[in-house]
């Protein structure tokens, strides 16, 4: 491999320092399709805020004389069985979705990313201990789990993210402890223990930052996973309940009457690809951007 | 250049990889060729190209990126530039068989050794298994390899390094080639088993009359083995003939500097320390530190004093990195006492102990491998400023962290760049400055050279020498080359089985 080194100019005076969070940014705005991912989940988000204002009709409005009908001017991409207006349920169904999605990936991530770097990092007894916890919940039967979560505390909406969350922290914990093991017998963990920074200081500036690579990456595959779980667990009743509805919920339907309306299977997964699509590239997009040694790819663009 | 009964000639190489600032040139009209029972060395540093035109000649280049502009590789009639890569094939690991540098990785974990060797076997000649088996025992006899036969059932991890390399050497010359080619087959190996795996390839070679192209970065293994030598220098043959003459007359500047940078007899007069002045700094006492009931340290003591370069030399597996550990603190001690400047870095606390260390500092081997990926180097000096409060202000962060660049000879404005960025010597530039930036009384280096291209090591090795000299530090400098700790060191000890020798 051929590293050209810029030759040193005299005249040119030292820039002053930068992170590398400024240079990430940077590097990601460069990224065409990252920053198209980036833009669609914005646009995304933004309509699941403002559904309550923008969505054409209720969503338990319904108008059975129209039945389900395919898409048309006044309803845009038709209509289900009981003449609700497609469009309006799948921008509420997104909301749901999008939260849960989000939020139960983030309870993943913060847990998972915790837990698994503390146990990589110290090692020995401490490392062997949280493991095991781990192991245990893995062997739990998740199903029975969420549902004496949900018969104790009773349904709500936080209780579903929390509970999806807390089993999905559990890879998580997993793929981080592997990276962190490894890394920590790097040799730049070491001269910084030399240095003199605590253990606290180590995880935050050495080790974290070089983890998240792999954690981009899972983060993109558990969101999509989130979401469809959401549905699994809507369609046992343990998850929002008609009329609401989700993106998950809207295709399980979709699925049962593809033959006659297809249009109900087929808008609601457009939008869950187009979503999944947009965090892909997002997520490739930051996993390079933090990455200091992929910038000469993002050069060439 | 070309020759007739010349077992291989190469004529005119010239290979280019696409990179994004366009073609760039690897290797440049090279020219050579080698008859059948005689010995080339190619020598040059890493990015010189020389393995690259091996790579070339046997069609194990990737394409894209690379590509053969021109020139032909001759051997026995067939152009292997041009041939294509079923016919490659049938000559490749058959009639050309390849040694590489570092048999910890070139052999497959999860087949036993016998089974990697007796493959090539098979597949080019085709013959039964048993007879390959046989055929296969007697060569690792014959590589050196005690109690063949039940060694040949074995897996690579309960080889030691030397005897897998071995095993590699027999592996490639199990199909009788008649030309053998040796990428660096010494320079992962020990010291101790350099010189017996050079023996056993050059007695082999001379046996069995074959040919040899042997790369390295190390004169002297050429010097050793080869009968003529091609100089290379970023892809061009700057210098070629007998290795007698071109060693002994270098024609070319940059064999000279070669040649010159290759550590003999020891520092120049200004770096050497004066014995009286000086006062003790550290004191290590009966250190003992072991991993699971193998002494790595055993009841280990040394004193060093002020502005003194202690050298520590000693087979890998002697303990000296361990015992570098033991001193800064990096293992736990098992029992002894390390005291600097009569404070027991031993007994200390959590607290008080981070706040010593800016007393002590270390430097690595593989400044790969010591600096963090993700940051840039004005991060990485930074971050021992801020923290051991030398400077505050961002500014004075800053300037100081310039100020450093320019200590170890990095221009300030590279202070935006991450480590990959750099070749391995200015990698190790950076290392060295982080160790200065908390203004440390010691510094222990383990290896610090070694992963470094002669040339670099050298520039390296007076970048140090310099800088203990101006800040009056003292150095604990461990290396496995006698060579180098003999130039650098004050006084030496030597280390085995975790005991010391003083010399």
């Amino acid at each position: 491999m051929s590293i050209v080194i810029a030759p040193a100019d005299p005249a040119a005076e030292p820039q002053p320092g930068r992170s590398l969070w400024k240079d990430a940014w940077f590097r990601l705005k460069k990224n065409r399709l990252a920053m198209f991912g980036l833009w669609t989940m914005l646009l995304l988000i933004g309509l699941s805020i403002l559904t309550p204002w923008i969505a054409p009709y209720g969503y338990e409005t319904q108008d059975l004389a129209l039945g389900a009908a395919p898409p048309s001017l006044s309803h845009w991409l038709g209509t289900d069985t009981l003449g609700r207006d497609l469009l309006t349920r799948l921008l509420y169904g997104g909301r749901v979705s999008l939260l849960v999605g989000f939020a139960a990936t983030a309870v993943s991530l913060v847990v998972g990313v915790l837990w698994g770097t503390i146990a990589g990092y110290v090692g020995g007894v401490v490392d062997a201990l949280m493991m095991r916890i781990v192991d245990m919940l893995y062997a739990l039967p998740f199903m029975i789990f969420v549902i004496l979560l949900m018969v104790v505390f009773g349904q709500s909406f936080v209780l579903l993210f929390l509970a999806i969350g807390l089993v999905e922290w559990l890879t998580m914990a997993r793929i981080v402890r592997g990276q962190v093991q490894s890394l920590s017998r790097q040799e730049f963990i070491s001269a910084a223990v030399v240095m003199g920074l605590s253990d606290s200081q180590i995880i935050k500036r050495h080790v974290v930052p070089n983890v998240l690579g792999p954690v981009m990456v899972y983060i993109t595959l558990t969101i999509p996973a989130v979401m469809l779980f959401e549905a699994f667990l809507s369609f046992l009743g343990l998850g929002v309940q008609p009329p609401q509805s989700s993106w998950g919920v809207l295709i399980a339907n979709g699925v049962e009457t593809m033959e006659e309306y297809p249009w109900l299977l087929i808008f609601p997964g457009i939008a869950l690809s187009v979503t999944l699509f947009a965090l892909n590239f997002l997520g490739d997009g930051l996993r390079d951007a933090l990455d200091p040694k992929s910038v000469e790819q993002n050069r060439i663009e | 250049m070309s020759e007739i009964n010349s077992l291989l000639s190469v004529e005119n190489l010239r290979v280019s990889f696409d990179t994004r600032d366009g073609a760039t040139t690897a290797v440049d009209d090279i020219s050579f060729c080698i008859k059948a029972g005689q010995t080339l060395g190619i020598v040059g540093e890493s990015g010189s190209g020389k393995s690259v035109t091996c790579y070339a000649i046997l069609g194990l280049l990737q394409q894209p990126p690379a590509k053969v502009e021109q020139g032909k590789a001759l051997f026995a009639g067939i152009d292997l530039v041009a041939s294509s890569e079923k016919v490659l094939r049938t000559i490749r690991g058959n009639r050309i068989s390849m040694i590489f540098q570092d048999p910890m990785t070139s052999l497959n974990p999860y087949l036993t050794v016998g089974e990697q060797i007796i493959e090539p076997l098979m597949v080019h000649a085709g013959i039964s298994r048993h007879d390959a088996k046989t055929k296969a025992i007697s060569l690792l006899s014959e590589v050196g390899i005690e109690n063949a036969a039940k060694r040949f059932n074995q897996y690579p991890y309960e080889y030691s390094g030397g005897m897998r390399q071995r095993a590699m050497i027999a592996m490639a010359l199990i199909t009788e080639p008649e030309l053998l080619i040796a990428d660096e087959p010494t320079s992962a190996l020990d010291v101790s088993v350099q010189q017996q795996i050079l023996e056993l390839i050059k007695s082999l070679q001379q046996r069995l009359g074959i040919g040899l192209i042997i790369i390295s970065h190390d004169l002297d293994v050429v010097r050793d083995i080869a009968q003529h030598v091609v100089v290379m220098k970023k892809g061009v043959a700057v210098e070629q003939g007998e290795v007698d003459q071109v060693l002994s007359s270098p024609a070319h500047p940059y064999t000279r500097e070669l040649i010159n940078a290759v550590p003999r007899g020891v520092k120049p007069e200004q770096y050497r320390f004066a014995q009286d002045s000086a006062r003790g700094l550290l004191e290590v006492r009966h250190m003992s530190i072991s991993f699971a009931g193998f002494n790595a340290v055993d009841d280990v003591s040394l004193r060093l004093r002020q502005g003194e370069i202690l050298g520590i030399v000693g087979a890998s597996g002697s303990g000296k990195s361990t015992l570098s550990r033991g001193i800064v603190r990096l293992e736990q001690l098992d029992c002894g006492e390390v005291l600097l400047e009569q404070v027991p870095l031993h007994a200390l606390g959590k607290a008080a102990l981070r706040s010593k260390r800016k007393d002590i500092q270390m430097i690595f081997q593989d400044p790969y491998a010591s600096l963090n990926p993700r940051m840039t180097v004005h991060d990485a000096l930074a971050e021992p400023i801020k923290l051991h409060g030398i400077a505050r202000s961002q500014e004075g962060i800053r300037q100081q962290v310039v100020r450093l660049m320019e200590e170890v000879d990095l221009s300030a404005a590279w202070i935006n760049k991450y480590p990959h960025e750099f070749s391995g010597g200015q990698r190790q530039r950076v290392a060295i400055a982080r160790a200065l930036a908390v203004e440390p009384k010691l510094i222990v280096a383990d290896e610090p050279v070694s992963a470094l291209d002669v040339t670099v090591q050298a520039r390296v090795l007076d970048l140090l020498l310099q800088i203990t000299k101006k800040r009056g530090l003292s150095l604990i400098f461990i290396s496995h080359d006698l060579k180098v700790v003999n130039y650098m060191a004050d006084r030496i000890i030597t280390m085995r089985d975790g005991k010391i020798y003083e010399v």
